[in-house]
């Protein structure tokens, strides 16, 4: 079944549809919210939440192309992770000692995938969301200050110090000789 | 340099990140929990739009058990008003020491009864000939009289009020325009009584005409030859005629006529008496 078909079918309410879709991209959809929320169990429950609200508005959603499904869950599934934050911890902007890096190199770059992911879901909420909203979704501090409802130089310093603290991170797995 | 650089190394992230799946994440487990959770959501919307229509019908149903049952309330409460009845005025009838003229129309009725050998004046067995006439020719206009006719008739009229004192009561209860036992020659007579006019119908909204007459004493010594009495005709409920109360005249059209023919006509006579007479 094409992507268009399926989004046809599910606008009709056809369960069968809904469980192609589902098992498509819950997946993927289930690392954006581990990105977000750090830990498995939140993680799962706000995708189901994030694939309920879609089923329930998929009539507002028009399909452009083959991206666009998946662009329109992850954009849900952000929403989730940052309602389902504020429901049970205020976002904590924390302030984490400044770790000086000589290097301009950026070393997280030359990790992989699920290095990158382990790395991500061990910083703090605050860097975590920051950096999460600004390397991975693309944002701009204007657009993170607006969300998070922080100045936009608080989010310019948190993504910083999650580079940094990222660094600081690699260093030590490569001191510890966990580095792949 | 530095600022492209470092966006190379967040797209190279941003690639890495996206393409990334937890492809061991059991999709059935997961799945069964949303199907439960979306058909609850779905009994939840579908009960939402059954409770408006529901409350729309429900409303309906109200509002024509409402209106019929005020139809039926109305259907058997309404009644028929009852004629208008003009109870009797009662005057004193002291025939020494009170002269009662009464009104025209009394005047005219006590001519149909008085007998006709005691009518005097060729002006009065004049204008009782001309009645009839009027009942066939109906535009056809009486000409004026002169005053000399006018005080003649006078006289006659009373003349013969005085020859059939009243015995009480002059009005009766039922109009001679809705239903008048009278013979149809006496019928313009009976319609010179003007007051009666306005208790032809029974109607919710009819006028209800009240006549109050004066009663006025006169001395013992005086003579009851007096040309004129002075009478007082008092007229409530100046509002218009009901459609009911006009259908009925206009069936008795012919009556009508002769009344108000007979009141213009007696119009220099009656702008002696302050009468106020509306149908």
């Amino acid at each position: 079944m094409e992507a268009l078909e399926l989004i046809q079918a599910c606008k009709n309410h056809q369960s069968r549809a809904q469980k192609v879709l589902f098992e498509q991209f819950a997946p993927s959809m289930l690392t954006v919210c581990k990105r977000y929320l750090g830990n498995d169990h939140d993680a799962e429950e706000v995708m189901l939440s994030g694939f309920l609200q879609f089923f329930q508005k998929i009539h507002q959603f028009e399909y452009r192309g083959a991206g666009s499904i998946s662009a329109y869950l992850r954009q849900i599934m952000v929403n989730q992770s940052l309602m389902h934050l504020r429901r049970r911890e205020a976002i904590i902007i924390e302030e984490v000692e400044d770790t000086v890096v000589g290097t301009q190199e950026d070393p997280i770059a030359q990790l992989s995938a699920t290095e990158i992911m382990q790395l991500i879901t061990n910083l703090p909420s605050g860097y975590r969301l920051v950096f999460n909203l600004y390397v991975i979704e693309g944002m701009s501090h204007k657009q993170i200050a607006s969300l998070l409802h922080i100045r936009e130089g608080t989010s310019k310093s948190q993504l910083s110090k999650a580079r940094a603290m990222l660094r600081q991170m690699i260093i030590k797995m490569e001191g510890h000789g966990i580095k792949s | 340099m530095a600022l492209n650089h470092k966006n190379q190394q967040d797209q190279t992230i941003r690639k890495k990140i996206l393409s990334l799946r937890q492809d061991n994440y059991d999709s059935k487990s997961g799945w069964e929990q949303l199907s439960s959770q979306l058909q609850a959501q779905q009994k939840q919307s579908a009960g939402k739009l059954s409770t408006p229509v529901r409350s729309i019908w429900k409303g309906a149903a109200a509002a024509i058990v409402l209106v019929s049952a005020g139809f039926l309330t109305g259907r058997f409460t309404s009644k028929t008003i009852p004629a208008s009845v003009i109870e009797p005025v009662t005057i004193l009838t002291s025939d020494s020491n009170i002269k009662t003229g009464g009104i025209k129309g009394d005047i005219a009725l006590e001519t149909k009864v008085a007998p006709p050998d005691k009518r005097s004046g060729t002006v009065s067995s004049g204008s009782k000939r001309k009645i009839p006439a009027q009942k066939n020719h109906m535009d056809k206009k009486e000409p004026p009289l002169s005053m000399g006719q006018y005080k003649a008739r006078l006289v006659s009229n009373d003349i013969t009020a005085e020859k059939q004192p009243l015995k009480g009561q002059l009005f009766e209860k039922k109009s001679p325009i809705s239903a008048s036992p009278q013979p149809a020659e006496n019928k313009g007579q009976y319609a010179l009584n003007a007051p009666k006019m306005s208790t032809a119908h029974v109607n919710t909204k009819q006028s209800l005409v009240t006549v109050n007459p004066v009663v006025i004493p006169v001395p013992d010594g005086q003579a009851t030859a007096d040309p004129l009495p002075v009478i007082s005709m008092t007229a409530t409920d100046m509002g218009p005629a009901s459609s009911d109360a006009q259908s009925a005249l206009s069936q008795k059209s012919r009556t009508r006529q002769n009344i108000y023919r007979t009141l213009r006509n007696s119009k220099g006579a009656f702008a002696d008496f302050p009468i106020k007479i509306r149908l």
